[in-house]
């Protein structure tokens, strides 16, 4: 039996139809309604098979579509409400908050609370106090940061008592809004009680685990670096992880909480991703001593370690590494060459003059001559005499990379340390 | 016989149809559990100020060849330069354009010849001249003058020759992009192991009111075609290639909106010069590599 095939015509005078796709059925009025019904609650037994997965396929699509359409056009509007409110708390209060906090003495709550008209009575509701926190967020981002400035943030805070809210959400949030709060509180500095955050450095989310171990970093004296990695050594230390972590480095030195070093720390770890982390950190918040031993690092295997202890002693300006720097520099691929030039540059240009004009001669990437006449254009008049000596016995081919080098336009761009191709 | 071909078909077509919507229906699952993990991603304020404040933050490349384009080119290229990211440099490729594309570019962002060193790591049609803005607010344009290639694949491949980091976006001349499209991308490749590339999620500007460069009201077509491509557009990516991603198995990222990383775009041949599905193409390629 076809499906296909309809072009029966049958008495219809028959009240039992077994087989209707054969029979020409007229249907009147509310029979319409019957019909469908009783076919759908009889799930088409009356239809084959390829009908009747098609009937379903359409209802359980249309069906979806509907739920998918409320839901969007719930959505819409929950936004949009969530907006307004937005809206409506940044006009109540932003402005004010915005003079507080850019203050040139720490409020207390009393001031801050006439300023805001918020009294004992005073209440948000859970929305409201998650849109107050995302305006505080929004608020830091758009300040000029002064020494009171987060003091009267998180007097501000306080006065909102947006702490407790952001300790109980901590506790019974969801795990992603955990995972924000963390960050809010970093970004705002609050000091919230350790504990609350501690108590997920073992979760099994692995993104809210991070996050409470970096906070481990601030809130812990004697071993800060505890859970930088993983139990077996094999968690990943993620690019985003090294902007974090950065960055709660910072905040540690912004509130005079002293760092261990990160020299043993280096040792003890087994994920290289980590080991050239602390290597580039150790220029940014280690001592001159720390960064001696940065020195055994330019002999690693691992070329990416190299390039991080050059980029270190570029950052700081590390004298008396440049014999090590020449010594290493021909057994080193073109991306690395280019690199040590650049550290030659910054640590010792007038003693590298010879080297840079050698690294001009003894390369075939063009990449590599032009770094080194950069190198030799910005390492003073000594450099810039040299350049012009070797631009005049240049052949045709390589006469551009010196007119690239001398133009002011383009030397307008400035070489950037982790992104030197 | 002619019953057997008619029921032949109509079985083909059903069972096509039937394999087409189970298809779409996993992969709006799998695209739902893609949003649903997105939703617990980063809080948006901390982690774009993380971004402008860190010294580790990647640079990025944004390459977009242009022929014949003169009546959009200034007001694209502003938006492009709109970018919110803390490093970045746009290339705009004239790929040997007849109308008066160089000459708008040249006028409206003072742009004067300059002695650059161009390093062909990648074959391309030949490179003919770089311009440069001299006023400093537009220090991060870079202008590629060369001969038509033919494809768009060749235009990108003499831009990624200019590039100076270690990530590009591959777009359109013009695309308006959102003014955060750099870091959204940029978002996934940090906080995720081994990508390679990233693919953004595009749609129709018909309809929608756009002001010195930048969308200021958003609204759907007002024809049907433009309707309908817009609700392929939706269909590919917000279903196609967010479902695919899921598995890790997105088997293009489109040449209108991607961002790809430099050195591995490079190191697989760049982008084929004969190819008019480029963008298909390059990410095959650099699966390969990898």
């Amino acid at each position: 039996m076809s499906i296909f095939n309809n072009n029966h015509t049958v008495d219809t005078s028959e009240f039992l139809i077994n087989k209707p796709w054969e029979k020409e059925i007229h249907i009147v009025n509310s029979d319409y309604m019957k019909h469908y019904l009783y076919s759908i609650t009889g799930f088409y037994k009356e239809l084959p098979w390829a009908v009747r997965t098609s009937y379903s396929i359409i209802q359980i699509s249309c069906l979806a579509l509907i739920i998918l359409l409320y839901i969007l056009f719930w959505d819409v509007r929950r936004k949009k409400s969530i907006h307004n409110s937005y809206i409506k708390l940044k006009n109540k209060y932003f402005e004010k908050l915005k003079d507080i906090c850019t203050q040139e003495r720490e409020m207390n709550e009393t001031e801050i609370k006439d300023i805001l008209s918020i009294n004992e009575d005073s209440d948000f509701s859970y929305s409201e106090k998650l849109l107050l926190i995302d305006m505080f967020l929004e608020l830091k981002m758009n300040i000029t940061i002064n020494q009171n400035s987060i003091r009267n943030i998180k007097n501000c805070i306080k006065v909102f008592r947006l702490q407790e809210f952001m300790e109980e959400r901590l506790i019974k949030g969801k795990d992603s809004e955990k995972l924000k709060i963390i960050q809010a509180v970093r970004f705002l500095q609050i000091n919230i009680a350790d504990s609350y955050i501690t108590r997920l450095i073992n979760h099994r989310d692995k993104d809210l685990q991070k996050a409470a171990r970096l906070y481990y970093i601030i809130s812990n004296d004697e071993d800060p670096f505890r859970y930088m990695e993983g139990k077996d050594g094999n968690d990943n230390f993620l690019a985003w992880d090294m902007l974090e972590t950065h960055q709660i480095f910072e905040d540690c030195r912004n509130i005079n909480k002293s760092l261990p070093s990160f020299i043993p720390a280096m040792k003890q770890v087994n994920n290289n991703y980590i080991v050239e982390f602390f290597i580039k950190e150790t220029a940014y918040w280690g001592t001159d001593k720390e960064m001696k031993y940065l020195t055994g690092y330019l002999d690693s295997e691992n070329e990416s370690i190299v390039k991080s202890a050059l980029e270190s002693i570029s950052l700081r300006k590390t004298k008396g590494e440049e014999e090590k720097l020449k010594e290493i520099y021909y057994e080193q691929p073109e991306n690395i060459k280019r690199v040590i030039l650049f550290t030659l540059l910054t640590t010792s240009p007038e003693s590298s003059l010879k080297f840079f004009s050698e690294a001009f001669d003894n390369t075939s990437s063009q990449l590599t001559k032009r770094m080194a006449l950069q190198c030799l254009w910005k390492a003073g008049d000594e450099g810039k005499k040299l350049f012009a000596a070797m631009e005049e016995k240049t052949d045709k081919k390589n006469k551009i990379l010196f007119l690239h080098v001398k133009d002011s336009i383009i030397n307008r761009e400035k070489l950037n340390l982790h992104n030197i191709n | 016989m002619k019953e057997f071909l008619i029921s032949f078909y109509g079985h083909t077509i059903f069972i096509y149809s039937l394999g087409l919507i189970i298809s779409y229906v996993i992969l709006m699952w799998l695209a739902e559990i893609s949003i649903l993990r997105s939703k617990k991603n980063n809080l948006e304020s901390y982690a774009k100020d993380l971004i402008k404040r860190s010294p580790y933050t990647p640079g990025v490349s944004i390459v977009a060849p242009a022929y014949n384009e003169e009546l959009t080119i200034v007001e694209n290229v502003n938006s492009l330069l709109a970018q919110d990211y803390p490093l970045f440099e746009v290339i705009i490729v004239n790929d040997g354009s007849k109308d008066g594309t160089l000459q708008k570019l040249i006028e409206n962002f003072d742009l004067v010849e300059v002695p650059y060193a161009y390093v062909a790591q990648l074959k391309t049609k030949p490179y003919k001249r770089m311009f440069k803005s001299t006023r400093p607010e537009f220090a991060k344009l870079k202008v590629v003058d060369k001969e038509n290639g033919g494809t768009k694949a060749d235009a990108v491949n003499a831009g990624l020759n200019a590039a100076s980091f270690p990530y590009f976006i591959n777009t359109d001349v013009d695309c308006i992009l959102a003014k955060d499209a750099i870091f959204q991308c940029v978002l996934p490749l940090l906080s995720q192991e081994n990508i390679i590339a990233v693919s953004g999620a595009m749609a129709l500007s018909n309809g929608c009111k756009v002001e010195k460069g930048q969308i200021t009201e958003a609204y759907p077509p007002h024809k049907l075609i433009p309707l309908f491509q817009t609700l392929e557009y939706m269909r590919s990516f917000l279903i196609g290639k967010m479902g695919w991603s899921t598995i890790n198995a997105m088997p293009n990222v489109s040449g209108g909106y991607g961002l790809f990383k430099t050195d591995v775009v490079i190191s697989a041949g760049g982008y084929s010069p004969d190819s008019f599905a480029e963008d298909m193409d390059m990410l095959i390629r650099m699966v390969a590599y990898c």
